[in-house]
């Protein structure tokens, strides 16, 4: 189910009135099913993985903190994700054909419970050895205080399971996003070798927003182990966080830590929260439907095939992709953070103000920053971060950048893209004009700022890129080595991308002292309410055009 | 919920934009009450811009009807020639007094006879809605109906069809047009500036105009025959209304001209093929290929080689006034197929229409 279909505001309206009636456990069962709802509006299909997910994460967490569950409950958990997967076809006739990948599943279900059973075992026999001969492990139960279970092993047996955790779900992520374009490149490869490679291509659907939960599972499993955050041993609880609607699709990739201790408190009704939540509804909707929708128009002439290389138009579709691809995702997440508020729970800033940066690392401080935290703190520092010398820094920089890039798409150009941002910032922490320019305060900060937004733009001219031979023409058409003749001409185009991107400026300059990009609190009712009104009329003109989100196919 | 919560959900603010709202949407409704009369049924309720009086009747711009401001009596006075033309954008022309249905009226009148023309053309009506507005016209007794026709707007008929049955319709996916706020708002903004900065092919691309979707539904050979099919039976129900009322028509087809430099062909796309089966019986034509074929198409026609200019305009006039009074015969008048043209019927009437 979209944010911009006609039933979302209905179908949220009637989850939040049945919300607030509930008791605690009641709550997570409605977010639960509702989410449920919401993800498998897509495709029924889809429930069976984000199921199979929940249940080996679930599993998993426990077992990291030394929690076992019977082998039967095992079996039971597993066996959930895949008899939906072979009852989907009663719901849906046409998915008869998905039976084919029924055999996958079950061997997918009984493997899991092999391993997690072997690794129980494993950890039986080593620990009644190692408690022999050490009394002490790294980790005790009090680090655990919540765990209940008779069956519990010191987690430094984690390890295992994280491992386990961790395999599984990128094991589904490079399944289902990866396996394609890892098949296609080792084919080209093969082809310029001179070689002829017989691969299978598989038609495999890209269930919808598998990268953002795949990444906020594996934060939960890697917290635990780190010790940051405790395992959930409600399932009903631990379901409901992963497939939490709101952000589940496109985030932000939430922590555990975070969200947690929001559902599980028993929240009394505030009418703050539906107030905030319909400030951000409507700032997210003002973001997606009036500037990203209408920037889209002139972003899709440039990059569909119009065949128009000519400098200006290269510049502008560029310009208009900048602002369709920040509208559309901080929209998405200022709608998210809305439909979550109305349910007391605070999700993550996402976006602030990002084209104001003064350099790249900046502007990771900006974009998309629950992803880029989630780089920073579970692959850049792991890795070693820059505490172990330049080159040891500059490879980190880049093995997190080209991860970044490849997390946004199955294709060559996303990963050309994060080794993009890479060289910015390798260039931005070692060559010294580019350090005091990111730095930089007064005067020389908009200087800054507009050199980071130029940057920012050949990042998404490459980003947007249908082919690397469009890149190339592009290129060669702004750096003037090749300058296409103009057959449209830029100026209505460009006039029309400004009076959607002028009120977007306008809002950012009001809620500039908020630091948030939709904190107008702290203006005077009289001013809050001209926003309100504004923003709401610049929606309501734009009602007619309805276009996906563009994050979704991440 | 407990009151005190529900006062702080209702701040200032959110006061101050709800009653702004629902003052601009009263003002709206109460302020432009003719503006919106039958907007939304896009020319398809049967009385919009028909504005009756004891004694006239107006024609306004009302209901998706972009009728050009007339008025008349609803009774016919003794001895006067009523002629009632009907049609698209053709018909209509750049303004009024530049379309052909005044001249024709001034150059009759120029003549000594009383005749009345009143143009009742509405750019983008297809065959559906022109049927609409000719059934509401013989209530008003027309000696002749001139009536243009063509296929080329029924994709606007299908597409105007589903707009009012959205604006009128219960399902809560349309409860926000149904505001007159949110939808001239959004009227506003896709008819006068989205066209105005954005050029015809990027709209085309975006795949979200009226445009794209026509050109698309062009493309698709289905909807194109079924669009054949349709108009075909409408048309066929025009013309048999026409002959119940007994009431003589002249068919004007809407042609392109093919080639360049001189009007020499035209595409009539199988017009002439379809109104074969009706001529005759007070049923005539006028081709344009003969109407215009020896003159230089660029000063007759617009760039889309479809429309008229005010000199195509001025010919047909002079044309259809020359025959109509029985003088000498130009060679432009050899565009009225029909020899008969005018029959007994019109020239009896006509001949209590000339001045003593």
């Amino acid at each position: 189910m979209s944010f911009t279909a006609w039933y979302y505001p209905f179908f949220l309206l009637i989850v939040v009135a049945l919300f607030w009636q509930l008791p605690r456990r009641g709550r997570w069962a409605l977010l639960l099913v509702a989410s449920y709802v919401f993800y498998g509006y897509w495709d029924l299909r889809f429930l069976a993985l984000i199921g199979a997910s929940t249940v080996m994460d679930f599993l998993c967490g426990l077992a990291i903190a030394g929690q076992r569950k019977p082998l039967r409950t095992v079996m039971l958990l597993a066996s959930l994700p895949v008899l939906w997967f072979a009852s989907t076809p009663l719901w849906v006739p046409s998915q008869i054909d998905s039976f084919r990948w029924l055999a996958p599943a079950i061997a997918a279900a009984v493997g899991f419970v092999v391993i997690y059973e072997w690794l129980w075992r494993g950890a039986t026999t080593r620990t009644a050895t190692s408690q022999t001969k050490h009394s002490k492990t790294r980790h005790s139960q009090t680090k655990h205080p919540q765990t209940k279970h008779p069956q519990t092993k010191p987690a430094q047996f984690g390890r295992r399971f994280l491992i386990l955790q961790i395999s599984y779900n990128l094991g589904l992520l490079l399944f289902f996003k990866y396996f394609n374009f890892f098949i296609d490149s080792a084919r080209i490869a093969l082809a310029s070798l001179g070689l002829a490679g017989d691969f299978t291509v598989l038609q495999v659907l890209l269930p919808v927003g598998i990268s953002f939960y795949t990444f906020q599972s594996i934060a939960y499993a890697v917290d635990i182990y780190r010790g940051k955050t405790e395992p959930v041993d409600q399932l009903l609880l631990f379901a409901a966080f992963i497939a939490f609607f709101p952000q589940l699709v496109a985030g932000p990739i939430e922590r555990a830590q975070h969200i947690l201790p929001q559902l599980r408190t028993p929240l009394r009704f505030e009418a703050s929260f539906i107030q905030e939540g319909l400030a951000l509804l409507l700032v997210g909707y003002f973001k997606k439907v009036f500037v990203a929708n209408h920037c889209a128009m002139v972003a899709d002439y440039l990059f569909k095939g119009s065949g128009q290389t000519s400098p200006g138009w290269v510049a502008l579709g560029t310009l208009a992709f900048a602002f369709q691809i920040y509208g559309d995702f901080s929209g998405y997440t200022d709608i998210a953070r809305g439909s979550a508020r109305m349910f007391g729970v605070r999700l993550s800033q996402n976006f602030r103000f990002p084209y104001y940066a003064r350099g790249p690392s900046d502007f990771w401080n900006r974009w998309h920053i629950s992803l880029s935290s989630w780089i920073r703190d579970y692959l850049y520092i792991p890795l070693g971060g820059n505490r172990q010398g330049d080159w040891q820094t500059i490879r980190n920089l880049y093995l997190s950048m080209l991860l970044a890039g490849l997390w946004h798409g199955a294709a060559w150009n996303f990963v050309l893209w994060g080794a993009f941002h890479a060289s910015l910032l390798t260039a931005y922490r070692w060559l010294p004009g580019f350090g005091r320019l990111e730095r930089s305060r007064g005067g020389l900060q908009w200087l800054a700022v507009t050199i980071m937004f130029l940057f920012t733009l050949v990042g998404w001219l490459i980003f947007r890129a249908p082919s690397f031979a469009f890149m190339q023409a592009a290129m060669q058409s702004v750096t003037g080595q090749h300058a296409a003749l103009e057959t449209t001409s830029t100026l209505g185009p460009l006039l029309w991308v400004l009076i959607h991107v002028a009120p977007l400026l306008l809002l950012q300059w009001a809620s500039w002292q908020g630091q948030d990009e939709v904190a107008l609190g702290h203006r005077r009712w009289p001013l809050r309410a001209i926003d309100y009104l504004v923003l709401l009329l610049l929606v309501a003109s734009s009602l007619a055009l309805d276009q996906e989100f563009i994050y979704f196919q991440f | 919920m407990s009151a005190r919560s529900w006062s702080k959900f209702a701040t200032p603010a959110f006061w101050a934009v709800l009653l702004t709202l629902v003052g601009m949407e009263l003002l709206i409704r109460f302020t432009m009450v003719d503006f919106f009369s039958g907007r939304y049924q896009y020319g398809f309720d049967q009385d919009s811009g028909f504005v009756e009086t004891d004694r006239s009747v107006q024609f306004v711009r009302a209901g998706g009807r972009r009728f050009y401001e007339q008025h008349m009596l609803r009774e016919k006075p003794a001895a006067t020639f009523r002629i009632i033309t009907v049609g698209d954008s053709i018909a209509r022309g750049a303004s009024l007094e530049e379309a052909y249905p005044a001249i024709l009226g001034e150059q009759m009148r120029a003549r000594g006879f009383r005749v009345e023309s009143i143009n009742l053309a509405v750019p983008g009506f297809g065959a559906r809605r022109q049927q609409l507005v000719l059934r509401r016209a013989l209530q008003y007794s027309p000696d002749l109906v001139i009536f243009h026709f063509g296929m080329s707007n029924e994709f606007e008929d299908e597409r105007d069809w589903g707009r009012a049955q959205q604006a009128n319709s219960q399902h809560p996916r349309d409860w926000a047009r149904r505001s007159y706020l949110i939808a001239r708002l959004h009227e506003y903004k896709s008819e006068q500036i989205t066209p105005k900065l954005l050029p015809e092919n990027i709209r085309l691309q975006s795949a979200l105009s009226d445009a794209e979707d026509e050109a698309s539904a062009n493309r698709d050979p289905a909807r194109v025959a079924a669009w054949r099919r349709s108009f075909a039976q409408i048309f066929g129900e025009s013309l048999q209304a026409l002959q119940v009322a007994r009431i003589p028509v002249l068919m004007i087809p809407r042609v392109q001209v093919l080639g360049d430099g001189r009007v020499s062909a035209y595409d009539d796309s199988g017009l002439r093929q379809l109104l074969g089966e009706y001529l005759g019986n007070r049923v005539f034509w006028l081709d344009p290929a003969n109407l215009f074929g020896p003159l230089a198409d660029r000063e007759l026609f617009a760039k889309d080689r479809v429309h008229w200019h005010p000199p195509a305009h001025r010919i047909a006039a002079h044309a259809l006034a020359d025959r109509l009074a029985g003088g000498s015969s130009t060679a432009q008048v050899a565009g009225l197929q029909n020899t008969d043209f005018p029959n007994a019927d019109l020239t009896a009437a006509l001949h209590k229409a000339k001045f003593d």
